[in-house]
């Protein structure tokens, strides 16, 4: 998943280590916190409003990316050349992609099952399924899908020098969009009417169905809200790295799941920042700690494990938590 | 009488059929036979399910349990004896009936106490990777190998429990999905464990006879693999027993009230932490040992072998099946392994399909193709004429 | 002190700022049956749930046969010897009427590996005395039950799978029973045999004693030596039931919220 990650595989940066390396670390630990904490914020809507565990959220990513690829592929022979004009239209395809995925599932898929009180454990098995059916789907249908995919690098090169920091242009942008989606979101959830109808719902379904507000329409919304974003954390993710596969979301659901708990389920920012935990562990584990670089997962899931296990309800207490 | 007689008949005409379907299965190369086969069983079932004879086989088969035993042991010999030089066919029968173990093990898990555990194939691999290290670098007797095998996974399991334990309802899935995910992050790192490249095995050895050898019988050139085949077998049986057994015992009550209502468990008095631990390390226990022995048949084992994917394979197993259903187990286990082998056309969609198909079970089938028969202890009914 | 069966003292919880239980104070009698009334929400589910240990209680103590049992688990609160049914009755739907009674007998049974698994004879011989002792308890509350009882529970009528948990309650023998609105989905008629049942319980197990929570006041009136009336938490009445009828407060508590 980390590829570039793995490209300093071979150093040893234990405790001495030069100052480029090391910002270099600190600048991955934060792209990666944002895109799980992307990941986590569709667990935490889905879980808030249906108060179901979607499984197949991380593959949703998986396809969003995919999406974004190959209208790559299609506007790049067809011979526009704008970098920024291919970009849009990749955001834009994929998050449609994304969406009308998520409505989908949504629509035929979980909100029948919550009407027939199918059992909590039913609809995480159909979903976790699910998500193995979208991987194999891109696998499979994908031209030569099974190798890693080279993502094209649209956003300017270059680096801004400060001294011995180096920033490079294309980090800085990728992250500046992560914030601008998060701040959207809140902007969205706390500001607009769509955003109270989704509290709304959160908190009580009965009632708000009582206030005249159309639960399926946003249960529905939710979805495509939460879909969106994941396509948003796919393309930041595949800009970054510069190659996607279809694995890449199965690691980034269970991550972005974990997050999701440790921020306490349906709590929106809780799910941001145990995305960005995450992110600090596996950077911690790979700067500080004397083990192969492989094991960053196995620290980071550990320590996030060890803390569920330890407040099973979250790190932020429910009460004082505002539920989205 | 007479009834009687002819309801044993008919399990006997089925098991005979079970036994000439599956060697037909497997002796046919062509692929639409194959095709044709598999969608003939379709038509037959559906056939046996709407005039209720499938009922009533099954109601006779359970109130002759040793007679159908008997019968499906011969059946199995039988089957055998048909493939004695017949490498490939033999290590398929034989990968099936590990796999109905593992997948029991994890049904006492998931089907009796509603423990969910995605990382079968985690403690199956860690079995196996025991295997590895015990046979290569010590002389441990095998038959001791493999109890190792169960007794390391049963150990990891230990470490999992704790988390599983504390977390809120389904959220505990994360843990094992975390695990199974890492396994392979695990193994491929260890150099000790062979690295991403994979582990040698030696091929089991028990008193003195070496698993690994073809032998001859009254001038018939045998199959090593006969002695694998045989003791899968064995393995199968036992589990099959224990399995049923600890369904009809109190510690089965336990686990599936546990299941059912963990309020009411813990209410009247059952230590639901004591239990989930049990029912998480007898499963375990199964898995390791049954992995032990895979990776001894293969030879050599890699990570690759133990992915989430193929977590998710046992899952759908006993989905498929149906939760706590141990013939289900047996059916859904042969359908899962042998058709991708037989029909190369699907072989490269098995998980997508598989996928799919755990799908549409549990949207319109929740109870599996065999449904699980709950236990009814002997003696339970009072007529009402004589009544205490 | 000898005749106090429980002895709960300023017994609180609190949910966040929510105070479920305020303080409550309450002692039982041996053999009495204790009548728990009052509006919805007044906090006698929540106060059931502390005695059993399902929720941890904010503060005071419960005192049960001289054994301090606040806070113990449900599991040690049920082999000391309480006992109860719910008010959204909780059976296994999928087992057998037998499997439902017979998990009652849990910390009598013997739970050993080898016991179960290996030693089936020992197995079979306790299996008897546990079936007996099954059967008896069905045959003197549901006897139209005994020909079915292989038969799943989620095959019957509400009143049946009543009986059923009172079954269940009452086969570890229990000193208090703790009844949670045993009238609730039922009508007039399974009502009355329910009260009559609970006569029945009373009559047939000396060194009982009995908790019911109520709406239905004819059955109240009916079968309690003794009525505690709850309000937002805390116990605003105890006496006889004609008494705690005419008292003011609890007429205002209840019109309060029927009107």
């Amino acid at each position: 998943m980390c590829e570039s990650m793995r490209a300093f595989g071979g150093i040893t940066m234990r405790v001495i280590m030069d100052f480029a390396l090391f910002t270099q670390f600190i600048i991955n630990g934060l792209m990666q916190g944002m895109v799980y904490a992307l990941v986590a914020v569709g667990f935490t809507l889905f879980f808030g409003v249906l108060d179901i565990i979607k499984f197949s959220h991380g593959d949703v990513l998986t396809v969003g990316a995919f999406a974004g690829l190959t209208i790559y592929l299609i506007v790049a022979s067809i011979g526009i050349a704008s970098p920024w004009v291919i970009l849009v239209l990749i955001l834009v395809f994929s998050i449609s992609v994304t969406a009308l995925l998520g409505a989908v599932v949504a629509k035929f898929l979980v909100i029948p099952l919550k009407q027939a009180r199918a059992p909590a454990l039913n609809i995480l098995l159909i979903t976790l399924m699910l998500g193995t059916a979208l991987r194999e789907a891109v696998r499979l249908f994908f031209p030569d899908g099974s190798s890693s995919k080279a993502f094209p690098a649209l956003l300017p090169g270059g680096a801004f020098e400060l001294g011995m920091l180096s920033l490079r242009f294309d980090s800085i942008l990728l992250f500046a969009t992560g914030v601008a989606v998060i701040i959207a979101m809140h902007t969205l959830i706390t500001r607009t009417k769509l955003g109270l109808a989704i509290q709304a719902v959160a908190q009580d379904e009965e009632t708000s169905k009582l206030m005249g507000i159309n639960f399926e329409a946003i249960v529905l919304m939710t979805f495509m809200l939460g879909s969106a974003v994941a396509a948003i954390a796919g393309i930041i993710n595949g800009l970054y790295y510069n190659e996607i596969n279809f694995t890449m979301g199965l690691l980034l659901g269970a991550v972005g799941f974990s997050a999701a708990i440790i921020g306490g389920l349906g709590n929106l920012y809780g799910a941001i920042l145990g995305g960005f935990l995450f992110a600090g562990l596996q950077t911690f584990a790979v700067v500080v700690l004397p083990i192969p670089i492989a094991y960053k997962d196995v620290f980071a899931f550990g320590v996030i494990i060890i803390l569920i296990a330890w407040r099973p309800t979250g790190l932020i207490a429910e009460t004082s938590s505002e539920r989205v | 009488m007479n009834e009687f007689f002819l309801s044993r008949v008919g399990v006997l005409v089925a098991i005979v059929f079970a036994a000439l379907y599956i060697s037909a299965l497997l002796y046919i190369e062509s692929e639409t036979m194959v095709g044709a086969l598999v969608i003939g069983l379709a038509i037959l079932w559906l056939v046996g399910n709407r005039t209720g004879s499938s009922g009533r086989l099954s109601a006779t088969i359970r109130k002759n349990t040793r007679y159908t035993g008997t019968l499906s042991l011969i059946a199995v010999i039988t089957v055998a004896a048909f493939f004695y030089n017949d490498h490939f066919n033999l290590l398929m029968l034989t990968t099936v009936m590990i796999f109905v173990v593992a997948c029991i093990g994890l049904n006492i898990q998931f089907g009796y106490t509603g423990l969910l555990n995605f990382a079968g194939a985690a403690f199956f691999g860690a079995g196996g990777y025991t295997a590895a290290v015990l046979t290569s670098n010590t002389a441990m007797p095998h038959l001791v190998v493999l109890l190792c095998g169960g007794i390391v996974a049963v150990l990891i399991g230990f470490i999992l429990i704790l988390p599983v334990l504390r977390t809120r309802g389904h959220y505990a899935a994360v843990v094992t999905i975390a695990f199974s995910l890492l396994f392979r992050t695990l193994v491929e790192v260890n150099q000790v464990l062979g690295g991403a490249q994979g582990a040698p095995v030696s091929g089991l050895n028990l008193f003195g006879w070496d698993f690994n050898k073809n032998f001859e019988i009254g001038g018939f050139e045998v199959s090593f693999y006969i002695n694998y085949f045989i003791f899968a077998s064995l393995l199968l049986l036992i589990s099959i027993i224990f399995s049923r057994t600890l369904e009809r015992s109190w510690i089965g009550l336990n686990l599936d009230t546990i299941r059912l209502d963990e309020v009411a468990a813990m209410c009247f008095g059952i230590d639901i932490a004591r239990w989930k631990t049990t029912a998480f390390a007898m499963g375990n226990f199964m898995l390791g040992v049954v992995g032990a022995f895979y990776a001894t048949m293969l030879g050599f084992i890699a990570p690759n072998n133990f992915t989430f994917g193929d977590s998710l394979i046992m899952v759908s197993i006993i989905l498929l099946g149906g939760i706590g259903s141990i013939p289900g187990i047996i059916l859904a286990a042969a359908i899962v392994i042998i058709l991708p082998e037989k029909l190369q056309a699907i072989e490269e969609y098995r998980f997508l399909i598989f996928a799919v198909g755990v799908i549409l079970i549990l949207l319109f089938r929740p109870n599996g193709l065999i449904r699980r028969r709950m236990r009814i202890f002997p003696g339970v009914i009072v007529k009402a004429d004589t009544s205490v | 002190m000898s005749d106090i069966c429980l002895r709960v003292k300023r017994i609180e919880k609190r949910f966040g700022g929510l105070v479920a239980l305020d303080k409550v104070d309450l002692d039982i009698k041996k053999d009495e049956v204790l009548g728990l009334i009052g509006p919805n929400g007044s906090g006698k589910t929540t106060f059931f749930n502390i005695l059993t240990g399902i929720y941890p209680a904010s503060g005071g103590s419960v005192v049960f046969e001289g054994q301090d049992i606040t806070n113990q688990p449900p599991q040690v609160v049920y082999k000391s010897g309480v006992s109860r049914t719910f008010q959204r009755s909780r059976l296994c739907l999928e087992l057998s009427v037998f499997d439902n009674v017979a998990i009652g007998d849990h910390p009598r049974l013997n739970h050993g590996f080898w016991h179960n698994i290996i030693n089936r004879r020992m197995f079979w011989q306790e299996f008897q005395s546990c079936r007996n002792r099954v059967i008896e308890l069905i045959d003197q509350f549901a006897p139209h039950l005994l020909d079915k009882m292989d038969h799943p529970v989620g095959g019957f009528p509400m009143i049946d799978r009543r009986r059923i948990e009172v079954c269940r309650a009452l086969l570890g023998e229990p000193k208090l029973l703790l009844l949670d609105e045993p009238s609730a989905g039922m009508t007039e008629e399974e009502t009355r045999q329910l009260t009559d049942e609970v006569l029945e319980i009373r009559k047939r197990k000396s060194n009982l004693s009995v908790i019911i929570i109520e709406h239905e006041m004819g059955v109240i009136s009916k079968i309690t030596d003794r009525c505690v009336v709850f309000n937002f938490g805390r116990k605003i009445c105890e006496g006889v039931y004609a008494k705690v009828a005419s008292n003011k407060q609890v007429q205002k508590a209840y019109l309060g919220e029927d009107l």
